[in-house]
């Protein structure tokens, strides 16, 4: 891992805002993971298969389509910060 | 009730039950006191919900009197990491982003302890989004080491693996993604087990890296965790990732295996530098004991080792990257009060509500699947190594039955003394692998420090051979006392 991570991009991408004293902080930090992490372009992994999960199924799960009875706006309205005649508030976007 | 009862095994506790020594009321009543008088110094819970946990007792009591009793674990308190959803419960997984979050259904664990009739026993703490080792990054407290409240107690299942040592619960669920039951375990002096990655079901459990997340329990005993084991284990529709396999009844399987003799692999790799010469003897000293038992002790290697941190923390903070993605602000309780703009509600919601461990993960996570050569490059590379860690661990099955190796590499530490993020991550060493494999691991008490700190001894099996490791790790408790060893704290 040869490139420096960019924090602005990176914060962006993590829709995260960092004040400039932050953003040294983090910077750094980063760099000592990337830099430790870095060991691994040492190792030969030439034709090896990248293990996704290492619980590989025989085959594949399958299951009927089951109606059931979920009262998603009951769960919403619980935990939603706020709601309005059954819709999610948002601030305006246009 | 003494409080010498609270300290009893399961199945002690159990036989106090059904031979009506004390109901599930009254049990219940004295880890409720025994927790308030201590919280003030552990500080392991974050929510209780004394009212329900007594309606749960009692409930339980009338089933015994009629006679239909749910399960052999019936009116026993559980706590529950606070990272598993529990209908009308809150759920914050120590953030502040969640802080007001109550779970609008069960997870399929939770479904299941009900289904036997435990009794849900508050709400514990941890490190945030179980990201850490010592719930030094919870947004609320800090949980305290029994054994020594200046030290840490572990984590990321602090509370669950505290408040069992302290005798404020028998029992506890956590969660393990690189280690998170099984070094806290190991630092408070309890067993703590992690199955392997599928036995059990994932279905309203907060994610954090999905491939790698397992529920796992803690208890006093080998016999306590086995026995929540089989309650929880086993195929569930709701997540299709967990195993379709039979679930031995593993309390029966340690029985069926009493004497048995196996043969143990000590890879060399795992007592090299950076380990404890304090820890290093205790495990080194149970190898013998396993030796003087007839067990056959083979040198192995896993030369993989060094390489588990890197490609842990990559993968680990990929897949949160992604997870962690949906709290914005619109569904999950926090949003930020001064948020005018959409992209302000996201950006300044996740900024104020998340701790800084979580953003350095996102932050990490999101480098890795950005940067390189190709898209996801790093993540791509880090899941080819974790097939040669895997393979590392397939090869060494051929020739041994279980794996020894400490837990952690250093006893319990002072609270904040570790400095940098990364001196944190590097104490995982002897956990990761064992997550990126997806195998079983356990780990009970093998020693104390001369500062009278315990010491974790992991021991780690084939792939759902929870069985083997379960008996292997009883015939070492059964040769000494440890697990009976109590904290002065409240005494």
């Amino acid at each position: 891992m040869k490139t420096s991570a960019d924090i602005d991009q990176l914060a962006k991408f993590a829709c995260i805002r960092f004040s400039e004293e932050e953003k040294v902080i983090f910077q750094q930090q980063l760099q000592d993971m990337i830099g430790y992490c870095s060991k691994l372009e040492a190792i030969d992994t030439e034709g090896v298969e990248p293990l996704l999960h290492t619980f590989e199924q025989e085959d594949n799960v399958w299951g009927e389509d089951e109606p059931a009875a979920c009262d998603g706006l009951k769960m919403l309205e619980q935990n939603a910060p706020e709601m309005r005649d059954g819709q999610l508030v948002v601030p305006k976007v246009l | 009730m003494e409080e010498e009862t609270l300290f009893l095994p399961l199945d002690q506790l159990v036989a106090g039950l059904n031979e009506k020594r004390f109901s599930s009321e009254e049990l219940t009543k004295a880890y409720i006191e025994r927790t308030k008088r201590l919280e003030p110094e552990i500080k392991a819970f974050l929510s209780f919900d004394e009212e329900k946990t007594l309606r749960e007792a009692r409930a339980s009591d009338e089933r015994r009197s009629q006679g239909r009793l749910l399960s052999e674990y019936d009116g026993i308190p559980i706590g529950l990491k606070d990272i598993f959803s529990e209908k009308g419960q809150p759920l914050t997984c120590a953030s502040k982003i969640l802080e007001h979050y109550v779970s609008p259904y069960d997870s399929t664990v939770v479904e299941r302890l009900k289904a036997a009739g435990m009794v849900l026993f508050g709400r514990m703490n941890m490190d945030e989004f179980a990201m850490g080792s010592s719930s030094e990054n919870s947004a609320f407290q800090i949980t305290r080491n029994p054994w020594n409240t200046k030290c840490i107690p572990g984590g990321s299942s602090s509370g669950s693996a505290a408040a069992v040592a302290a005798g404020e619960l028998p029992l506890a669920l956590g969660t393990d993604t690189g280690g998170s039951v099984r070094q806290p375990a190991a630092l408070c002096g309890v067993v703590g087990i992690k199955p392997t990655y599928g036995r059990i079901s994932r279905y309203g459990i907060a994610a954090f890296g999905s491939s790698l997340d397992q529920a796992g329990v803690l208890a006093r005993t080998v016999s306590g965790v086995a026995a929540i084991l089989k309650l929880l284990c086993g195929a569930d529709p709701k997540d299709a990732t967990s195993a379709r396999r039979e679930v031995p009844d593993f309390c029966k399987e340690i029985q069926n295996n009493r004497g048995k003799i196996w043969t143990l692999g000590v890879p060399e790799e795992y007592f090299s530098d950076g380990l404890d010469s304090e820890v290093k003897e205790a495990v080194l000293a149970a190898v013998d004991f396993y030796k003087q038992q007839g067990y056959t002790i083979k040198p192995i290697r896993l030369k993989t080792l060094e390489y588990g941190i890197s490609a842990y923390y990559i993968i680990a903070t990929a897949e949160a990257s992604s997870n962690l993605a949906r709290y914005d602000g619109v569904r999950y309780t926090y949003r930020s009060p001064n948020a005018k703009t959409t992209e302000e509600m996201f950006s300044l919601s996740r900024s104020e509500g998340f701790g800084s461990e979580v953003k350095r993960r996102i932050l990490l996570g999101l480098y890795v699947l950005s940067s390189g050569e190709y898209d996801a490059y790093y993540y791509d590379k880090a899941q080819k190594v974790r097939r040669l860690v895997y393979n590392d661990f397939a090869e060494a099955f051929k020739s041994v039955d279980a794996i020894v190796t400490p837990t952690s590499p250093t006893p319990a530490t002072k609270i904040g003394a570790k400095s940098t993020p990364l001196s944190v991550y590097l104490s995982d060493i002897y956990t990761v692998s064992v997550s990126l494999a997806g195998l079983p691991g356990i780990s009970i008490p093998c020693g104390f420090s001369k500062s009278n700190l315990p010491i974790g001894l992991q021991l780690i099996g084939k792939p759902f051979d929870e069985s083997t490791l379960l008996s292997v790790a009883e015939a070492f408790e059964e040769g000494h006392g440890y697990w009976g060893r109590k904290p002065k704290i409240g005494s």
